[in-house]
This record gives structure tokens, C-alpha cells and sequence, in this order.
């Protein structure tokens, strides 16, 4: 049986995925941390959390969540899966190429005593997707 | 108090800091399968892990795994870490040392199966940052 936890971190990608954000940030606390370690940015409360989650389907419109596999460690919650998106919108200033990528991301979401999620990090290769979208060349031997 | 798998999953890492590489795959399968998300590659076997911990060594002889934390799913075990040195040797693809340090977070999924050895690793890391602070990339601006 799942842990309640792992249900809400469940739910909360089949929200992600169906980009209703609100409803997703609902399992955050308030003031909850997101950091992400690809991007080297910490957002701060849900708000921001929304905000994060807004400018990355602007630039992958279909992007979801696949592949999902979660680790349940009592208050904290790790998920691993692959993301997916074709980007048809502006990211981070560059302009949409077209390009379906993909990218292996591992969450770790720590939990507060109400179930919400105080603390989450994500880990994925920023670069991959860079190689993918055409932004930059994989190092060949020098 | 820490459970075995635990215990075992620091050891690897505990280790690599000592430089005992024989040390840090000997609680492995022989028959490991570890991808590495931040590389692109995907290990099989324990001599072919233990060839990858080689590796970071000789691009970064100082190289340490900092402030390792460990989370305990059971079978499973999740390490985070910080991921620091200077690189002073050739590391993949880029031949010539920059001198710089890096200094990176990582985190790690160690499987394990009844007997206690890990059968299936994965890394994630962000490669661009580490591609960045070495001078081989920059990143984009956000806006």
C-alpha cells in the first residue's frame, strides 16, 4: 500500500501533467523551497513555485512527467522520471526549435508534519537538453 | 540508527575519498548496471563502475564527496552530495586540465537486493554547471 505522501506526490504529477498548477502547488506548504539544481535557482513559495512551472510549459507546451518510479522514505519522497516536451514556445530567451527532447530528472520532496511539502530538489543535466534543443554541441576529444 | 543498506551505500563513497576503489565496488553485483544521467552513460558491470570512479579521479585527482547525506527507502538508498575538486587532468572528451575547481550537487539512487550488494546505481548532475564553472560552457541567460 502507498504511504500517504507518495499518494500526494502521486497526485500531484497527474495534476503537473495535466498543467493544472494550482492544483499541484496545493500539496506545497505555503512558504515551501523548490530548488532547482539544473538551473541553479531557488524558488520561494507557491507562488514562484507556479511561476517556474508557467515559463516551462511556455516554451514545452505538451511537456509532462513519464516513466515515474517513487522511493518512499517515510517524510521524504523521491521520484524519479523522464521529462518530455517538444518546444514550440520562447525558453530563456531562445527562441522555439521545434525539437521534441527528453531528460532524466530525480526529485527529492521533504515533507512537513501535515503532509505538505516544505522542501523539494531537483536534479537533472541542463546541458543534455541544450544538445537536444540545438543550443550547444557535445564535446568532442580535444 | 542507520540501517545496513545505508551503512553500505556511505562506505562506496567513504572509499572513493580514501582512494580505495577496490573498496567502494566490492559491496557491488558483479553484474551492476549504473547510468550516469550527467555523462550520458550507462555502466555495466562492477569494472566498468569502478573504471568511472577512475575517471573522475584522474580529471580531478583532489576530487571528494562532500557533505554526503544519505535517505533510506529500504532496498533503495538515496545519496546526495557535493561533488568537488580541481581539475588537473584530462577529463572525458576535454584533454587539457583548466586548473579550476568545481564544485557540484549530486544525487544518487543505489538499488539493493536481498543480500545487501547494489545492483543498479543512477547519478543525476548537471553537467552544465560543471561545463561552466570549468570555462567549457556558458550558461544561458535567464530572464
Amino acid at each position: 500500500m502507498k504511504s500517504k505522501n507518495v499518494e500526494t506526490t502521486l497526485a500531484g504529477i497527474a495534476s503537473w501533467n495535466k498543467h493544472e498548477f494550482k492544483t499541484t502547488a496545493n500539496a506545497y506548504a505555503e512558504n515551501a523551497t523548490f530548488i532547482d539544481h539544473s538551473r541553479e535557482l531557488t524558488y520561494k513559495g507557491r507562488d514562484q513555485i507556479i511561476g517556474a512551472w508557467e515559463e516551462l510549459v511556455t516554451g514545452f507546451p505538451d511537456a509532462e512527467a513519464t516513466e515515474m518510479r517513487t522511493y518512499d522514505a517515510g517524510d521524504t519522497v523521491v521520484t524519479t522520471f523522464v521529462g518530455r516536451g517538444t518546444n514550440k514556445g520562447e525558453l530563456m530567451g531562445m527562441p522555439a526549435t521545434g525539437r521534441r527532447v527528453s531528460s532524466p530528472i530525480c526529485s527529492v520532496a521533504h515533507f512537513d508534519s501535515k503532509g505538505l511539502i516544505d522542501r523539494e530538489d531537483q536534479y537533472a543535466d541542463a546541458f543534455s537538453l541544450l544538445v537536444q534543443l540545438g543550443h550547444a554541441e557535445a564535446p568532442v576529444q580535444k | 540508527m542507520a540501517s545496513k543498506n545505508v551503512n553500505t551505500a556511505l562506505a562506496v563513497y567513504d572509499s572513493f575519498n580514501k582512494r580505495d576503489l577496490d573498496g567502494a565496488v566490492k559491496t557491488s553485483d558483479e553484474n551492476l548496471i549504473w547510468d550516469d544521467h550527467g555523462i550520458g552513460a550507462t555502466y555495466k558491470g562492477r569494472a566498468q563502475y569502478r573504471e568511472s570512479l577512475q575517471n573522475w579521479i584522474t580529471g580531478f585527482s583532489d576530487g571528494k564527496v562532500q557533505e554526503p547525506q544519505a535517505i533510506d527507502a529500504g532496498d533503495t538508498v538515496i545519496v546526495r552530495y557535493i561533488g568537488s575538486g580541481t581539475n588537473d587532468g584530462p577529463m572525458g572528451p576535454f584533454a587539457t586540465p583548466t586548473g579550476r575547481k568545481v564544485s557540484v550537487p549530486f544525487c544518487d539512487i543505489l538499488q539493493f537486493d536481498k543480500d545487501g550488494r547494489i545492483v543498479r546505481g543512477a547519478t543525476y548532475f548537471d553537467m552544465l554547471s560543471m561545463l561552466v564553472q570549468l570555462g567549457h560552457a556558458e550558461r544561458p541567460a535567464a530572464k
